[in-house]
């Protein structure tokens, strides 16, 4: 079972990747860009520069797996796997494990580059990593409802629908009548500015994280029943 | 180049009985349109079985469901003796789409990658795939798939459907976009390959290469098996024979008095006349002076046949 998804996931990986080398080194570009010579770098610069690579992350995490079952059944590669002795169930697993990997590389890439700059300018780093956990959860989150839309809705489509499912999370969230969804505790105290990253640590981030994988349980449970009843026409007759 | 010889990297296959292959009233309708209307027929182990149909006709619809990439809308099958769509079913199976697609590999690479979603064991791999590359004749494994031509896509695509000696063998147009030495081949793989006692089912165009090699023959068309059969019977005679005479040349009043059209040919002239003619014809021939030197029934050629069922579909449409 492993081996298998882990043989389609690394061909999707080398299909995809330049845009899994641009997450990869969009957080060291950025880092680059605000650290050149005779630019006064503060820790107000690098709480900017979390925040706005929060949203490249999870912005470009929605897109590529709002796209990539299309892109294969387009290219009818899908055929070219599921013809042979893989599950629809080990297919789709690769498809989350495709998104997935490049975001999570993403957001070690985000670690390691802020922590390197840090180091010398007195930013906390205790903030750092609940706010790398925050991001991870949330691209996990993305990642499933991308890939569930894409199942029934053409790339563009599916990303607009993945946002806006999050969007309406997370104004629950700020509307106090969903705070137990998690979105609004986990994305909230990104998009204040003045609240300070360090008050996602708080004390809903546990019910967050819990809450949000059920979310992704129950998405993926769906996506595999959809997906197991999905015709998959590899050409025409 | 090396080589072709495929038939050294197909293993004997185990003696079974159970149906390689079976469609069981198998419908498919995608939305209002219905592609297959009732499909019920098998492929028993060690047969070839030929399956012709004109485009459109659903054969590929058929092939799809076969493999698990469609669902059936109404009744089942199964494949060595796995429902439709269970991927254990699929294990020993090697498919060769009509139009092969590739990942971003090397054509070794996508040797490799095929072995491995097919579940050949890791301890067998590299065997497996070296055994295949030497039995087929890719200018270079090292380029890259995609940009091999189609002819060596096609030989890739049919070496990735032999990496797991498969019992059965499903092949969507194996012969397309391969010249004619490479034609004579692949005939050779799949007979090999029934020697060894597998299963092989696959569509053509190619009529004639269809007659060289099958077992047997399944007609589709407008979704409905029209015609299922052995060679035999369905090239089985028709109505009309052909007689030859000698001594009556062409131009004789008696050919036209029975409103025949002869050819001739080294001085012997045929006709092609029905049965109920037959004994008329020789009479008045014999009479007018002639002597018959042949008398055979006319088979029909897959060809004839192919034509015939098309175009009665045909004008059962106009109507």
């Amino acid at each position: 079972m492993i081996r298998k998804v882990g043989t389609i996931t690394v061909a999707l990986l080398r299909q995809n990747r330049w845009l899994v080398l641009l997450l990869i080194a969009w957080p060291w570009i950025f880092l680059a860009l605000l650290t050149l010579p005779g630019r006064n770098f503060s820790p107000d610069d690098i709480r900017s520069l979390l925040q706005q690579e929060y949203f490249y992350g999870i912005a470009l995490t929605m897109f590529l797996a709002a796209s990539l079952l299309g892109a294969e059944l387009r290219a009818r590669r899908v055929a070219a796997v599921l013809c042979r002795a893989v599950s629809r169930n080990q297919y789709l697993a690769a498809l989350w494990m495709t998104a997935l990997v490049p975001a999570i590389l993403f957001a070690l890439s985000v670690f390691f580059s802020v922590w390197i700059a840090a180091a010398g300018i007195g930013f906390s780093l205790k903030i750092l990593l609940p706010f790398i956990l925050s991001l991870m959860l949330v691209e996990l989150w993305m990642t499933v409802c991308g890939v569930l839309y894409s199942l029934f809705l053409p790339a563009l489509l599916a990303s607009l629908a993945t946002g806006l499912t999050a969007v309406v999370l997370v104004a629950a969230g700020t509307l106090q009548l969903g705070s137990w969804l998690g979105f609004g505790s986990l994305l909230l105290p990104v998009l204040q500015e003045n609240a300070g990253l360090g008050s996602i640590a708080g004390s809903q981030m546990g019910i967050a994280v819990v809450s949000m994988l059920l979310q992704v349980g129950v998405v993926a449970l769906l996506s595999q029943q959809i997906f197991r009843r999905k015709d998959l026409p590899s050409s025409g007759d | 180049m090396g080589a072709f010889s495929f038939s050294r990297i197909l293993q004997k296959g185990p003696a079974s009985v159970q149906t390689a292959l079976e469609f069981r009233d198998v419908h498919k309708a995608f939305g209002q349109k219905e592609v297959l209307r009732g499909v019920s027929f098998s492929v028993n182990p060690g047969e070839i079985v030929g399956f012709l149909g004109p485009n459109g006709s659903g054969k590929t619809t058929a092939i799809s469901i076969a493999v698990g990439l469609l669902h059936a809308s109404k009744g089942q099958g199964s494949m060595l003796g796995h429902a439709f769509g269970d991927p254990a079913g699929r294990v020993r199976l090697g498919y060769l789409p009509d139009n092969p697609v590739f990942f971003s590999h090397s054509a070794t690479d996508a040797i490799r990658f095929a072995a491995k979603l097919q579940g050949v064991p890791s301890r067998e791999l590299r065997e497996r795939v070296a055994s295949v590359i030497k039995a087929v004749p890719i200018a270079s494994t090292k380029q890259q798939a995609r940009r091999l031509s189609r002819g060596q896509q096609q030989y890739l695509a049919l070496a990735q459907a032999l990496v797991n000696d498969p019992q059965l063998l499903i092949l969507d147009e194996p012969t397309s976009a391969l010249d004619p030495s490479a034609v004579m081949q692949v005939r050779e793989l799949l007979k090999a390959a029934r020697d060894n006692g597998k299963s092989i089912f696959f569509s053509s165009h190619q009529l004639t290469e269809v007659e060289r090699i099958c077992d047997r023959v399944l007609f589709l068309h407008e979704g409905r098996i029209a015609r299922q059969g052995t060679l035999q019977e369905l090239t089985e005679s028709t109505d009309t024979f052909v007689l030859s005479f000698r001594g009556l040349p062409a131009s004789a009043a008696v050919w036209r008095h029975l409103d025949l059209a002869p050819a001739t040919s080294a001085g012997i002239v045929t006709v092609t006349v029905t049965h109920a003619n037959v004994r008329p014809v020789i009479e008045t021939l014999w009479a007018a002076g002639g002597e018959l030197l042949e008398l055979t029934q006319q088979r029909q050629s897959l060809e004839n046949l192919f034509q015939r069922l098309a175009s009665t579909s045909k004008t059962e449409n106009q109507s």
